[in-house]
């Protein structure tokens, strides 16, 4: 997991938003606090794989120096 | 000067009517999970199948739509699909703290507020969230807002025995309804209590019994119930 996050931050990005998108559909069956808590939880990880692309993006244009 | 029409007439102006048919979170959550599905196909196609085939700058387009974008959709349209079907007795009930409010208002023969106006079909639907909705501009919003709070306090497990109400329960809140009876208006202690009644100094349970059964009522702390906590 540490090799891919720095190998490839954007596919890890890309993992974590997969795995946030997937909980947020906890909040479309039935109404539970379980299923609110996933909600919440896939929020979380949705910004956190926003922040990692974000940066892996910003890092790449400061390498090459486009910024 | 009898002040009771002037705060009848502001506080039925006020009160919501029941949402029917399509409503904005139904709405929403149609978009939200159109956008997850779009989002999570998107992704996968993008990063695990035509990767090697994009250009560098199409690629990051793609990406920024399905990290960005429309995750930013999936989140407004699943709130708003969370805040509408907060409002459901269910909802309120998913949490175990309050199995024993809605178990009571449920019971035909208890004498609390809530049972006594869940068993004559006062209120069809929503019972929790029709009395414990503030009137005005943002009552709907701030008992959405409680709601979420109560949720996350329950999911991270940071709630605190004994459950309390906080605040206060304005008037406002029993009168949003009754004030329409013609029993309620014509009841000659509520004509004479009006500037109490009105400003709060005196509240509708104080008289009619209390909403919910007493901590007593409920056994003393709801922790001693539950299993496993």
């Amino acid at each position: 997991m540490r090799a891919l996050l720095f190998q490839d931050p954007i596919r890890t990005a890309v993992v974590v938003q997969l795995v946030g998108l997937c909980l947020l559909t906890g909040a479309f069956f039935g109404i539970s606090a379980f299923g609110i808590g996933m909600w919440m939880l896939g929020i979380g990880l949705l910004l956190v794989g926003v922040v990692l692309y974000l940066s892996a993006v910003l890092s790449d244009l400061r390498r090459r120096q486009a910024i | 000067m009898n002040t009771l029409p002037i705060f009848l007439a502001s506080v039925v102006q006020a009160a919501p009517s029941a949402p029917s048919g399509a409503t904005v979170g139904g709405a929403l959550g149609t978009v939200g999970l159109l956008a997850i599905a779009t989002a999570i196909v998107g992704l996968v196609l993008v990063e695990f199948v035509w990767k090697s085939r994009l250009a560098v700058s199409t690629y990051r387009w793609l990406m920024l739509l399905g990290l960005l974008v429309l995750p930013a959709f999936a989140v407004v349209g699943s709130t708003g699909n969370t805040f509408e079907h907060m409002k459901s007795v269910e909802a309120c009930g998913s949490c175990h703290v309050m199995n024993q409010f809605v178990d009571d208002m449920h019971d035909p023969g208890s004498a609390s507020l809530a049972a006594r106006h869940f068993a004559s079909g006062a209120i069809p639907k929503d019972q929790c969230y029709a009395c414990h909705t503030s009137y005005g501009l943002f009552g709907s919003a701030a008992a959405k807002r409680d709601g979420m709070r109560h949720w996350t306090l329950y999911a991270t497990g940071m709630w605190k025995e004994p459950i309390v109400f906080s605040g206060s329960y304005p008037n406002a809140n029993c009168v949003g309804c009754h004030a329409k009876q013609p029993e309620f208006r014509n009841e000659p202690s509520h004509q004479a209590l009006t500037v109490e009644l009105t400003n709060d100094r005196i509240a509708c349970h104080s008289c009619h019994g209390l909403p919910h059964p007493s901590r007593t009522e409920r056994g003393g702390d709801l922790i001693s119930t539950m299993n496993g906590r």
